[in-house]
């Protein structure tokens, strides 16, 4: 144990000593170099360590994935676009898409206006009452998905009819003399999946609150009171003078959401493993690539949920760049 | 240009440098020849995956003779044995010994010449007492590379004694007799069965157990193991034979507790406790040894588990010859160091298991001591179920590729089940998930 500490901190102290030595010696070369040189140089010396290794250990791979997304199970040889065709008239694929795709629609936006919805009326509670309300709501937070997960099963539980239920639904249905329901079972409507999103919700509102709270605080009271003597009411109020104004908030808070929805995984895994019909592209990707042992299919699911997120990406750093012009 | 920033600089291309890089993890080199040859290492490690009790138990049986051999052991606990174990193997540095939980591994492993195989004496040896078929489970092309240490028994079905004297039924002792309880059981206004499939991520597992079982009687244990390889497919009349029973017991209204939609909904540690409901819920659950274990049954049940719990052998095709279904770890070799050798072969051997055996797992040799068992009905799984059957099988979806092992077998038999597709199309749907290299 000793020897594994010991290694450990001479590998820290190694490894930021070397690169210290790394930039120095870096930083003096450009420094050797004459005049405008100097200045041209510099920067890369700088910048360019990080820029290796972001070619190495991102790019490097997104391409390689890509690559290998035309390629068969064990990567040893061309389909062509194979996979695409293969996975994207798979009946099963498509519902896996369909369940992201509300998985898209739903989340985002229920995290963003019920965190809204917290922020705005906590911002009018004593500050005792705000501070408590706050952590309850933040504290899901705290909990990994999988932590999560595992606590939702106590509410979704399911025991046949006549044992005693020990899921708080169930409990609840019991209470009033009904059969217990199968929760997770329930693909009418992709019912079930909405019941998986209600986890995810539940652990991001109170990201979404802490922020907007943050920004409907940073709201200048002068245009709130200018409102109210032009006779504006609460709700005018609201909608016309304090959304616009964090308006980038809320952008950036659903943004950041959509994009971990776009990923999700470890709520569907852990509750049904894609069973029922809840599946999404990341459980099925984990599948192809960790149990089947498909690396064809596994990238291109990922070349495909890299695809749509670029446009994400996109726009996100276009409303950064707005932002930050308009500051 | 101060000091701080070549710091804030280096200390994050040092974080990347220290957390990619390969840090410790020494060379070591692989010995993949011949048989047992040198001095003998003074110490010797063994890798295995499981826990609990068993793990102890197994540390006291080999230090106790590697003592008496003048040798030490070094013991290596993989969290997660097949990414460990083929880790250790591709970096140059395995075990000495390893407990396979799965031949199909052992026998890739085998197929590279990473492992060595037993020689026949000691294969001959080990055969007289071992249960039939276990010798074979553990080999690869005609050579025996793994023998069985500590093993589970899956076949069983479990009662509560006083609920079943209660009914006036004599327990079935063949499939078809078992059909026959089941409807008298229903006729009489009783629900006959639990099944329970959950299993978190990994839900449909015990639906695999069942299919096993019944495709060990209706194909036969020759059958079963064409069946595993691939050689017999899901939709051959001996299989789907397995697949029409187990319909029959489950599909039938009334036969189980909360019908077909309980099944991939309820626990399968908890799900056969209505077996010792007031009145009860069910009367017959099948599930491995471990459901009489802590986490299976209720704590106050397991208090009184001799009196209170029935057990038999999931019941043959015809009376008497009962193959078994087991689960149990394989010891083999990665070097011909003689104390390697010395010790694999004690571990298959029927000297060893007496602590483990006393921690509740059973030998896979015929003679050893039940009474050392703790308690009467592990006993009398041992006496009546494991060394009495005609023939062992490892769980064959162990076996299986893992697409269909741990991913077909356990998702399109659930989606049969809720209702979202038919018999054919999930035989179907496992036989074309089957890789064809």
């Amino acid at each position: 144990m000793a020897l594994k500490i010991l290694n450990a901190l001479i590998a820290i102290v190694g490894g930021i000593g070397g690169a210290m030595l790394l930039f120095w010696i870096l930083n003096k070369l450009s420094e050797s170099l004459k005049g405008k040189w100097e200045d041209r140089v510099k920067p890369w010396a700088f910048a360019g360590p990080a820029i290796l290794a972001i070619a190495v250990y991102l790019i490097y791979p997104a391409l390689v994935t890509i690559q290998y997304s035309f390629a068969n199970a064990d990567s040893t040889g061309y389909v062509g676009f194979k996979n695409y065709t293969d996975l994207l008239t798979e009946s099963e694929f498509l519902q896996v898409l369909l369940n992201n795709l509300l998985w898209i629609i739903i989340v985002p936006a229920a995290v963003v206006v019920l965190g809204l919805g917290v922020a705005v009326l906590a911002d009018r509670l004593r500050p005792r009452g705000e501070k408590l309300s706050k952590t309850i709501i933040f504290l899901p937070m705290a909990i990994s998905m999988v932590g999560a997960a595992t606590i939702w099963r106590a509410i979704y539980d399911y025991q046949p009819v006549g044992e005693s239920q020990t899921g708080l639904l169930n409990g609840i249905m019991q209470l009033f003399g009904k059969d217990p329901v199968s929760w997770y079972q329930l693909d009418t409507l992709h019912f079930n999946s909405i019941l998986l999103m209600i986890i995810l919700t539940w652990t991001q509102v109170g990201y979404a609150m802490v922020l907007l709270s943050a920004a409907i605080k940073s709201v200048p009271e002068d245009t709130i009171e200018a409102g109210r003597i032009d006779g504006a009411g609460e709700r005018k109020i609201f909608f016309s003078i304090v959304v616009p104004q964090i308006w980038g908030t809320v952008i950036t808070v659903f943004i950041t959401v959509l994009i971990g929805v776009m990923k999700v995984f470890d709520v569907v895994y852990v509750t049904t493993n894609g069973a029922f019909n809840t599946d999404v592209v990341g459980r099925r990707f984990y599948y192809e690539m960790f149990t089947s042992g498909n690396n064809g299919y596994a990238a291109t699911i990922v070349v495909l949920l890299m695809i749509a997120i670029v446009p994400v990406l996109v726009y996100q750093v276009r409303q950064f760049r707005r932002e930050e012009a308009a500051r | 240009m101060g000091a701080r920033r070549y710091l804030t600089a280096a200390i994050a291309v040092g974080a990347v440098a220290t957390t990619t890089g390969c840090l410790g993890g020494g060379g070591g080199t692989s010995n993949t020849s011949g048989t047992a040859t040198g001095a003998g290492k003074a110490e010797v490690e063994v890798m295995y995956g499981f826990g609990n009790e068993q793990e102890s138990a197994f540390h006291k049986d080999l230090d106790a003779f590697a003592a008496k051999n003048g040798f030490k052991v070094k013991y290596t606990k993989a969290g997660s044995w097949d990414t460990e174990i083929r880790t250790r193997i591709a970096g140059g540095s395995p075990p000495d010994v390893g407990l396979f939980p799965q031949p199909g591994l052992m026998c890739d492993i085998a197929k590279q010449g990473k492992i060595l195989a037993y020689d026949d004496a000691t294969v001959a040896t080990d055969n007289e007492t071992l249960v039939p078929g276990f010798s074979a489970s553990g080999t690869c092309d005609g050579k025996v590379y793994g023998l069985p240490s500590a093993v589970s028994v899956k076949s069983l079905l479990w009662y509560d004694q006083a609920a079943w004297k209660a009914t006036g039924l004599t327990f079935p002792t063949t499939m078809d007799e078992l059909l026959k309880v089941t409807d008298e059981l229903k006729g009489k206004g009783d629900t006959p069965w639990c099944i329970a499939a959950e299993s978190g991520a990994a839900t449909g597992w015990p639906i695999t157990d069942w299919i096993e079982d019944l495709v060990l009687r209706t194909a036969g244990p020759e059958g079963y193991d064409k069946w595993v390889k691939g050689e017999l497919k899901f939709n051959s009349p001996e299989v789907k034979a397995a697949f029409d029973y187990f319909h029959t017991i489950a599909f039938t209204e009334g036969n189980v507790l909360g019908g077909t939609k309980a099944i991939a909904s309820t626990n399968f540690q908890t799900g056969g406790n209505a077996l010792f409901k007031q009145p009860p819920g069910c009367y017959l659950f099948k599930q491995a040894t471990f459901i009489a274990g802590k986490g299976g049954f209720p704590d106050n049940v397991l208090a009184k588990l001799d009196t209170t719990v029935g057990v038999a052998a999931f019941p043959p095709k015809e009376a008497g010859n009962n193959p078994v279904l087991v689960g149990g770890d394989l010891a083999a070799a990665f070097n011909g160091d003689a104390n390697t050798i010395k010790l694999r072969n004690f571990i298959a051997s029927k000297d060893n298991g007496i602590e483990v055996g006393k921690a509740g797992y059973f030998s896979p040799h015929k003679t050893f001591d039940v009474n050392l068992y703790p308690s009467k009905t592990l006993q009398a799984i041992a006496s009546e179920v494991l060394y009495k059957s005609s023939a062992a099988r490892f769980d064959g979806s162990d076996l299986m590729p893992a697409k269909v092992g741990a991913g077909t077998f356990w998702t399109e038999p659930i989606k049969w089940i809720t209702g979202q597709i038919d018999e054919t199309q999930m035989l179907d749907n496992i036989d074309k998930s089957w890789p064809t290299s």
